[in-house]
């Protein structure tokens, strides 16, 4: 699947793909919020009435309370099915008085 | 006269129940203790300093994802956020937007590395981590010197927070007033404590005791057993204070409904004229109502004594309430049979100022910027920040040092990510609430998450859940100063005295030198907050940018760019504290006050990053690269 070079750490080179991925999702997720709340709040005048989704002002719903919840499923996806389980290496740590 | 002190005083009567919330409150304080005392039982049968300082590497899902989202939960998250919310409306939930992906990159962007490159580097504390990755002495006791710096203003605003809400909750219980009696008795014998409330310091003594005692006694693990505990507190505390919210104000819409009609208070003064001079002197309290000469209602904004022998009161401080509800008008006190209320001057908002919608739209209502309070640019800089400014505290790496295998580490992300989602959200719903609920908070904001636990428990009939709530805040500041406690104290001990001082140290000596070191640090906070500096939040600001700005680059190249050398990682951590400082000087002489500069309109930590980066990678082009077996030791398969 991946193309890793034979003697470099494998857990270096998944934890580097790993961060350029949560780079882009959180690119998404920036975008997201703040495009629509931009588009849907700021152009909004204050003495307009503001229109009202599920007791959220609408820039609230859409461009908060809806990227929240879809957030939450990109984690979890990404966390459950897209994180490699590499060994971390064993805790021989010693500490004796020498410190 | 009599009649005059009557009916003012009579307008400050106290609430009920407080001695309930204080038994909740002990219960919880009983806890605390109680898993302190038996991490400490745990850790005596353990090598000293991998256990005191890191758990043994030992932390689980819930241990490891509940102390990190309790350390990051901090009193700002408590206090300072409702704050904001009462204050501006619906424009908060952009501004904390970015706690929505924070729990994926706080821990997913550096965690496994930095676990695996602590155990390859046998490091307890994030400078050791940079000492051995970099093999230079050097790195490790720069890193030492900005760590404890800018850690040391962290707990100071921390130890204030935590006094703060104590006070709060403790205000009307017997026992406590009799202390606060007892402490104002000799509080004015000692230089330092002369000009300090004696309410606050009785509180700051009984804070900083509990702390600093079962985090020197306990180590790490008694931090996030501690912190595991507090976690869950402060998730049922906004669980029960949601449910409470919603039920009072008849649901979300009704709320948003209310505010959409709300229109922004002005700050102003009056003078009370008296019809004739006072015979005594006369107390009245601070958020009493009046009504005015022409009818506003206004609420006073301090606490005031006015003298015997005066026809009328000097300027007071007060807010002018736009549109009372007739709840605020009964209670308003018209002074019309003892003299007249003369508003003698107005401040109106310099955003959103008269109209009304403005509670529930960017940008939000501002007293001070014309332009709102959130622009498009900060609301960005926001989402940025909180993620990355997360990743960037030495407190979370220690955390992702302290994880058992990779597989908690993705459990926890998950769980962490539903945690924050059930505060941060209801947070905003709730305070949104509480401008219905409580109105004329704007004089003092900072109080709304104590008050609104109160006035909601008490509404519900239940005061003793006062207790149960405003432990929350508590909790997070608590589990916040304890965790920074621990981190200078290894950092003084660890990476300076037994590293650069008494590399031989015994364990014994190092044990008690851990115990002393946490317990003066601990002390010389609370010796440095006994007369608060006046711009705390600003202070907590300083310190958590600073930090990031110092260790997020730094930390990242080295665990992902083998390219990085000794130079060019100090230049990194300088670039990003003098990046900051600069701002921080800039922001003085333009404000002449301890407000930091936005450049450019863009969120100071960015500048901060970009500064550290730029050294950090200029340092390393230019300068000899490190040891070819280092970087094969760190980067290459074993």
């Amino acid at each position: 699947m991946s193309h890793q070079n034979p003697k470099t750490d494998p857990v270096y080179q998944n934890s580097k793909r790993e961060t350029q991925w949560i780079l882009f999702i959180w690119a998404l997720f920036a975008i997201w919020v703040v495009g629509i709340s931009g588009w849907l709040g700021y152009k909004t005048d204050p003495e307009a009435p503001v229109k009202v989704v599920m007791g959220f002002p609408n820039w609230v719903f859409w461009g908060i309370a809806v990227p929240w919840l879809g957030a939450n499923i990109a984690i979890c996806t990404f966390a459950i099915k897209f994180m490699k389980d590499d060994p971390l290496g064993d805790d021989s740590e010693n500490h004796s008085s020498n410190g | 006269m009599e009649s005059l002190h009557h009916f003012i005083s009579s307008a400050g009567e106290q609430s009920q129940g407080q001695n309930a919330a204080l038994i909740s409150f002990a219960v919880y304080m009983f806890f605390v203790f109680a898993l302190a005392w038996l991490a400490g039982r745990i850790r005596s049968k353990k090598e000293f300093v991998s256990e005191y300082f890191l758990g043994s590497r030992g932390l689980g899902v819930w241990a490891f994802a509940l102390t990190f989202a309790a350390t990051n939960a901090s009193g700002g998250s408590f206090m300072g956020f409702p704050a904001l919310i009462y204050t501006h409306g619906w424009v908060l939930a952009l501004w904390i937007a970015g706690y929505m992906i924070v729990p994926l990159v706080t821990t997913g962007l550096l965690a496994k590395r930095l676990n695996q490159v602590s155990r390859k580097a046998k490091a307890v504390t994030v400078p050791e981590i940079l000492r051995a990755r970099f093999d230079s002495a050097a790195v490790g006791l720069v890193a030492t010197c900005l760590l404890t710096f800018f850690m040391f203003f962290y707990l100071l605003a921390q130890f204030k927070g935590g006094s703060v809400i104590l006070a709060t909750l403790l205000q009307d219980v017997e026992i406590f007033q009799s202390g606060v009696s007892w402490v104002a008795g000799w509080k004015g014998d000692f230089f330092l404590t002369r000009s300090t409330d004696p309410d606050y310091l009785l509180c700051l003594m009984l804070f900083a005791t509990t702390v600093i005692v079962y985090t020197t006694y306990g180590g790490f693990r008694a931090v996030v057993w501690t912190d595991v505990m507090q976690g869950l507190v402060m998730v049922i505390g906004v669980m029960i204070m949601l449910i409470l919210a919603l039920g009072q104000v008849g649901g979300l819409s009704k709320a948003t409904e209310k505010l959409a009609e709300m229109r922004p208070p002005q700050m102003g003064t009056v003078t009370i004229h008296w019809k004739s001079p006072l015979e005594e002197k006369l107390t009245i309290q601070k958020g009493t109502w009046f009504l005015s000469e022409d009818q506003n209602v206004v609420r006073l904004a301090n606490h005031t004594v006015i003298q015997s022998e005066t026809s009328k009161t000097p300027e007071l401080e007060v807010l002018i309430h736009p549109d009372p509800e007739e709840e605020i008008m009964d209670q308003a006190l018209n002074l019309s049979d003892w003299g007249r209320v003369e508003i003698t001057s107005v401040i109106p908002y310099a955003n959103g100022d008269g109209q009304k919608g403005v509670y529930l739209t960017p940008p939000g209502p501002s007293s001070k910027e014309d332009m709102g309070f959130l622009s498009i640019g900060m609301a960005f800089s926001f989402f940025v920040f909180w993620a990355f400014g997360g990743a960037g505290q030495p407190s979370n790496m220690v955390r992702q040092m302290a994880f058992t295998d990779s597989r908690v580490l993705k459990r926890s992300i998950v769980l962490v990510s539903v945690y924050y989602t059930a505060i941060y959200f209801p947070l905003i719903i709730i305070f949104c609430c509480a401008r219905v609920v409580i109105p004329g908070m704007e004089i003092e904001p900072d109080s709304i998450m104590p008050t609104m636990a109160r006035t909601l428990s008490e509404n519900a009939g239940m005061p003793w859940l006062t207790g149960l709530i405003v432990a929350a805040p508590f909790a997070a500041v608590m589990s916040s100063v304890d965790s920074f406690l621990l981190m200078v104290s290894s950092g003084v001990v660890r990476d300076v005295y037994h590293h650069h001082l008494n590399p031989n140290a015994s364990e014994r000596k190092v044990k008690w030198l851990t115990y002393i070191v946490t317990a003066v640090i601990g002390v010389a906070a609370v010796m440095a907050v006994l007369n608060p500096p006046q711009y705390l939040q600003n202070l907590i600001v300083f310190a958590t940018g600073g930090l990031a700005g110092c260790f997020l680059m730094p930390m990242a190249l080295a665990l992902y760019w083998p390219g990085t050398t000794k130079a060019g990682i100090i230049a990194g951590m300088l670039g990003g504290c003098f990046t900051h400082l600069l701002l921080y000087i800039a922001g003085y002489v333009i404000y002449r006050e301890f407000k930091v500069y936005s450049f450019l309109n863009i969120q100071p930590f960015l500048w901060d990053i970009l500064g550290s980066t730029v050294c950090a990678m200029i340092f390393s082009k230019l300068t000899t690269p490190l040891d070819p077996s280092i970087k094969d030791y760190f980067f290459g398969k074993r």
